[in-house]
């Protein structure tokens, strides 16, 4: 055909597809002027056009697919899934097989993590009802998040093969660890029942029952962790009521998984009556039975038999299997097994309690035991506990054995502890003083105060103060009736002569002066301050009432550079006086109250608790020439000295013993704790999220609009996960425009577009006026030509920039409505032109603070994906009501397909495990403390975060050899409650004069000026 | 079973260069995810779904392709690469399949909408490569169109900016096209 001719067929087809079909003949007739070739041709094509219908609509790969389907090229699934792919699960090997269904372990390929797939029976996944169940069951079991509880990725369907996708657990089944080792340890077995009955009580308060407890059901990993699996899956198998003889008669008859099942079964199951969470107390008293007797209570040789003595028969006593049962745990076991569920237990939490219960008591047995060997080990004489090789004045009201550090009252004359004789002295004078004095017979010295001499020692000690540590204290001022935390020092020496002699009293003041001198300027050097001085001993405190991070590193450092003078100070005594000269230091952390401190830099103090006292007592163990520090202490210092293997020390009126350590040596320079800033860990618990991301970025790429609602609340990683996905976007891929909003911003008109402009542009706010002028002619000059004119004005509009002339003109007489409708298509056009020299990725964070203006537009702005590769992603809280939302909802209607929506939930506590073992470098944590990170931050990262910061500031953790290690116990009282309370934590523990900062600033305002602060500060 | 995304996009990038042996390791990768796409189409329609046929053919080229690695400028010529890969896969796969029937008697494909508009049109794609080599000597564009929406999967406007033309000349190219061919197919019934 001549290409001439074809163009008259093309222009007189089209003409007659825009005319009603009975008018095109007259009209062919007419423009074909007698040609019929022509006409033919055009007749021809338009009846085709009207009978071709959906003629080449399907892509060409998609009737390629059916006819490999009908060719039988593409099966349906094969019959052994073994190396085959259920949805995105690439089935690895067969983990087992019960009742519920085969499982198989896999390897979900999107999150390249292994999973256990269950494939349900057929059988009972014909029944719709069935699966309406098992959706249900599954809902409500990926509910329980509790970390006995085996958790539910996933559940699905593919070629009506339902499958459910769990984590794996690597270990075997309690059904394989009871018949592999016979009888478990006791201590397992109750570790087990416990484990299992918490994650009952867990299940049960969420109105999940089990139905199915058995050894086969509960997974037991390697480290002992138990994981209870398939909650409510056991409902597949029964029917509604009507049919539940029958089902259960079926059950008897068949043989097998079914046996196994009915050895568990409460009475009232095996009756067929509606079960309650009492079954499950049944059921785990028969697996707690079975654990400990080896067999299970009711046996019998046909499941008939089972369910005959389930009903009747009363379990024989667990000693008749296991003589060394304790007589409780035989109670436990029978009190699950009672027939009659109303005197069973009536919670699953009465059995944790009592199982945990019993499994303290048996543990504190077990540790009286072996206390007793370890106390013998330490009396062949480890130097810490050897008496000093003179008593030392007793300084604090109590008398301290010598023997047995035992603190006594004032008043004993024999230790309350080991019965040795008490020697009290006078610390003005060292007279040996009759048990109850009061005050020295000799001098009139108050025992265990201070002494008019110890006073003005005070006072000269206090005016030794270096001026620059002293304005310090002075700028801080802190608040009286402060709590502060503290490291108190304890120093005591010893003075005696050489020979023998008593030293004349009159001689001991120049003495005591002469050491306090000497020792004393290596307090001030760490910032410390002497805070009492008693005779021939001082206390001084690290920590207040100036502050540094670093307090209890300061004070050992103090200690030991004091124990070094100390030594030269004895060499001189001993050459030059005769004298003999010891010192010993004894180190707590704790709190006190601050008093007032007056002009001459002396304080008044309250001790919390035993902070001095332990000091004292520490101090009392020091052999001479040392330094002992309690736990307390230690936990903050361990990362910079090296300390002696820490022994007990028993503390009357203290729960447990005190543990003390001697410090040997600084092993580092630095007296940082290495990554207090620095914790870092990859994000954790949102692949799926970021995956779905990249998808997103991927298919803007190739061309294609798309968009994106990421909800969550604060803290949960909403700006954590855009980092990564831009991170994992190449640069030239994607071009990233950001809108940010103002927590005040909402009543800003367009804010958040004059944010997202100014993105576009490159400039910031502190770009002055006429840069971003230029920067916006060029870019609407670069983007759409000579039609800038259309869009520039409006654009300059928008950003509040100056106009001139022309461009003054086209927006002058615009009402704001027409403004708008402006603003809005030279948006469209800019972003239009610039998506296709680069798709454009358009971020709009914390659009809960979004104005509404802004909101109005970005509704209308939003269809932009459906035609341009342009990606949108509002970022938001669950805010519903915030104007912002308003975004949300225009995204879901006008981007259907396009958009996906992302929620970000709390990290399950599998993530939260992994959070922290990344940011703690996989250090082993103790469970109370796991627990209770996980407790307080309840999946959110960011407290987890904090809350692991705070316990390394508050030395719960520290790191030694380049391992964090847990130290120390940390109540639910220390961890602070919600954000608010962490923040402030954080604030109170700053070093003063950052608080004091703080302070200031925060009355200037929320936002403020560095000079302005500056001058306030002076 | 996926096809390596960096590889098949190496491969495209040198096939389309001229390099004729990329061609014999790319037909492979991408009948491997003809397959893969086969066996999505067949689950989803069995689980009852809605098909979006255009979707699934876009899922199939984000997943075949790199496209991180190509650059934005790029893509226009990578959507006519793909296009004509898919084009030369499916029509030497249906002439395989003829060859193999003995008597060479033309394979009806069933065309049924996907969508769910159940068409009792077929056609038969080794006679649709031919008319559209023999459209391509009248009209070069409109064959060109032809093969990006219905070998590549394009949409109308992805089309529209391969070729460089509005969205609008691409509908009106697309209408006469798909009238022409199917008229051609159609054994000369609807001619004269």
């Amino acid at each position: 055909m001549q290409t001439d001719q074809w163009q008259r067929v093309e222009e007189i087809y089209y003409a007659a597809l825009e005319l009603a079909a009975n008018q095109r003949h007259a009209y062919l007739v007419e423009a074909c002027a007698g040609n019929e070739a022509l006409l033919r041709e055009v007749e021809s094509l338009l009846n085709a056009h009207e009978d071709a219908g959906t003629f080449l609509q399907a892509p060409a790969v998609i009737v390629a697919a059916e006819e490999r389907v009908r060719s039988g090229e593409v099966a349906p699934m094969p019959t052994s899934p073994l190396g085959s792919r259920i949805s995105h699960y690439q089935i690895l090997s067969a983990l087992g097989a019960g009742g519920m269904g085969e499982v198989y372990l896999a390897e979900d390929t999107r999150l390249r993590r292994k999973v256990a797939l269950k494939l349900l029976p057929e059988k009972f996944t014909q029944d719709a009802e069935r699966i309406v169940r098992f959706e249900q069951e599954a809902r409500a079991a990926s509910a329980l998040n509790h970390p006995n509880i085996i958790t539910i990725y996933d559940i699905g369907q593919q070629n009506n093969l339902w499958f459910m996708a769990t984590e794996f657990v690597d270990g075997g089944t309690l059904r394989q660890r009871v018949a592999g080792n016979g009888v478990l340890p006791l201590r397992d077995v109750l570790g087990i029942a416990e484990q299992i009955a918490n994650a009952l009580a867990a299940a049960h308060s969420a109105g999940v029952i089990h139905r199915d407890i058995k050894p086969d059901n509960v997974m037991v990993r390697r480290d002992g962790y138990v994981k209870v699996l398939d909650f409510g899956l056991a409902k597949l198998t029964e029917n509604q009521n009507s049919e539940e003889d029958a089902t259960l008669r079926k059950s008897i008859t068949d043989s097998g998984t079914i046996m196994g099942t009915v050895s568990y079964m409460s009475p009232e199951q095996a009756r067929g009556m509606r079960v309650d969470a009492r079954s499950d107390i049944f059921s785990l008293g028969v697996v707690l039975y079975e654990m400990i007797a080896g067999q299970t209570p009711f046996g019998g040789t046909s499941a008939v038999d089972v369910i005959a003595s389930i009903l009747r028969n009363e379990p024989l006593p667990l000693a008749r299997f296991a003589p060394d049962t304790p007589e409780e745990l035989d109670r436990i076991a029978m009190k699950a097994l009672v027939k009659d569920r109303e005197q069973r237990y009536q919670t699953i939490k009465d059995l944790a309690l009592d199982l945990k219960q019993l499994a303290q008591e048996l543990e504190f047995k077990s540790r009286l035991a072996r206390a007793g060997q370890t106390y013998k080990s330490e009396e062949r004489g480890t130097r810490i506990f050897a008496a000093p090789s003179q008593p030392s004045a007793p300084t604090a009201s109590q008398l301290i054995c010598q023997q047995c550090h035992e603190a006594n009252p004032t008043t004993a004359k024999f230790c309350l502890n080991c019965g040795s004789t008490l020697v009290a002295r006078c610390t003005n004078c060292q007279t040996v003083l009759p048990t109850g004095a009061k005050f020295c017979m000799s001098c009139g010295q108050q025992v265990g105060g201070a002494t008019t001499a110890d006073r003005n020692q005070l006072s000269k000690l206090a005016a030794a103060t270096p001026s620059s540590l002293a304005n310090k204290i002075r700028a801080v001022q802190p608040t009286a009736g402060e709590r502060k935390v503290v490291t108190a020092l304890f120093a005591d020496f010893s003075v005696f002569s050489t020979s023998g002699q008593e030293i004349d009293p009159e001689d001991l003041p120049a003495i005591v002066n002469q050491a306090l001198d000497r020792l004393s300027p290596t307090i001030f050097h760490y910032e410390g301050t002497v805070a009492q001085v008693l005779g021939n001993s001082m206390l001084a405190f690290f920590g207040a009432p100036l502050a540094h991070e670093d307090d209890a590193v300061r004070a050992v450092r103090a200690a030991l550079e004091m124990v070094t003078n100390a030594r030269q100070l004895a060499d001189e005594m001993r050459q030059t006086q005769g004298l003999e000269f010891e010192l010993r230091i004894g180190l707590n952390t704790g709190q006190i109250v601050i008093g007032h401190v007056t002009s001459q830099l002396k304080f008044e103090f309250t001790v919390v608790g035993d902070t001095v006292n332990l000091a004292t007592r520490a101090q009392a163990a020091a052999p001479a020439m040392s330094v002992m520090i309690t736990e307390d202490t230690h936990r903050l210092i361990s990362s910079v000295f090296d300390c002696s293997a820490p022994i007990g020390l028993g503390v009357k009126g203290h729960s447990g013993e005190v543990r003390i350590a001697e410090v040997q040596q600084s092993h580092t320079e630095l007296d940082r704790v290495h990554g207090l800033a620095g914790l870092q860990s990859k994000m954790v618990g949102r692949e799926v999220e970021l995956h779905s991301l990249l998808q997103l970025s991927v298919a803007v790429q190739a061309g294609l609009g798309r968009a994106a609602v990421i909800v969550g609340e604060p803290g949960l990683g909403k700006t954590r996960l855009l980092t990564e996905w831009k991170a994992a976007t190449p640069d030239a891929s994607l071009r990233w425009i950001e809108g940010h909003c103002l927590s005040y911003g909402q009543s800003l008109a367009y804010h958040l577009l004059q944010s997202l402009l100014r993105s576009l542009l490159n400039v910031s706010t502190q770009t002055d006026e006429a840069e971003t002028r230029a920067a916006l002619f060029q870019l609407t000059v670069e983007l759409l030509g000579e039609n800038a004119i259309d869009s520039y004005p409006y654009l300059a509009h928008l950003l509040s920039l100056k106009l001139e002339g022309q461009a003054l003109e086209r927006v002058r007489q615009l009402d704001p409505q027409l403004l708008q409708t402006q603003y809005l298509m030279s948006l469209r056009r800019m972003l239009t032109a610039a998506s296709v020299r680069q798709p454009l990725g358009l971020l709009l964070e914390d659009i809960h603070w979004a104005d509404p203006s802004s909101v109005e537009l970005l509704s209308k702005l939003l269809s932009l994906a459906n035609e341009a590769p342009v990606l949108f992603c509002c970022v938001t809280r669950p805010e519903r009501k915030a104007p912002g939302w308003k975004l949300v909802n225009a995204a879901r209607d006008v981007l259907g397909g396009r958009l996906t929506e992302l929620t970000l939930r709390e990290l399950t506590e599998a993530d939260s495990q992994q959070l922290v073992a990344n940011l703690l470098n996989n250090a082993t944590l103790p469970a109370a403390t796991r627990n209770l990170i996980f407790q307080k931050a309840e999946g959110n990262p960011f407290f987890v975060e904090e809350i692991i910061r705070m316990l390394i500031e508050r030395g719960v953790l520290a790191l030694r050899d380049r391992q964090w290690i847990a130290q120390g116990k940390i109540t639910a009282a220390e961890i602070p409650d919600n954000l608010q309370s962490l923040l402030l934590a954080r604030i109170d523990r700053l070093p003063e004069d950052v608080k004091r900062a703080l302070r200031v600033a925060s009355v200037i305002g929320r936002q403020f000026s560095v000079k302005v602060l500056e001058k306030v500060l002076e | 079973m996926d096809a390596q995304p960096r590889e098949v996009t190496l491969l495209l990038k040198a096939w389309n260069d001229g390099d004729d042996v990329a061609l014999a390791q790319l037909v492979p990768l991408v009948q491997a995810e003809l397959h893969q796409l086969a066996q999505n189409y067949i689950s989803r329609e069995r689980a009852g779904h809605i098909l979006q046929t255009t979707a699934l053919v876009n899922e199939a080229w984000l997943r075949l392709i790199d496209w991180q690695n190509v650059s934005w400028q790029n893509r226009a010529h990578f959507y006519g690469a793909a296009a004509s890969i898919m084009r030369r896969i499916l029509v030497d796969e249906a002439r395989h399949r003829q060859r193999q029937k003995h008597g060479g008697g033309v394979l009806q494909v069933s065309l049924a909408n996907a969508e769910g508009v159940s068409g009792e049109k077929t056609t038969d794609l080794v006679a649709l490569d031919d008319a559209l080599n023999s459209l391509a000597k009248i009209d070069p564009r409109k064959s060109r169109i032809i093969e990006l929406r219905f070998f590549g999967g394009l949409t109308v406007q992805e089309t529209a900016e391969v070729l460089k033309l509005s969205a609008r000349q691409v509908a009106r190219d697309w209408n006469l096209a798909q009238a022409w061919l199917f008229r051609e197919l159609d054994g000369g019934r609807h001619a004269n």
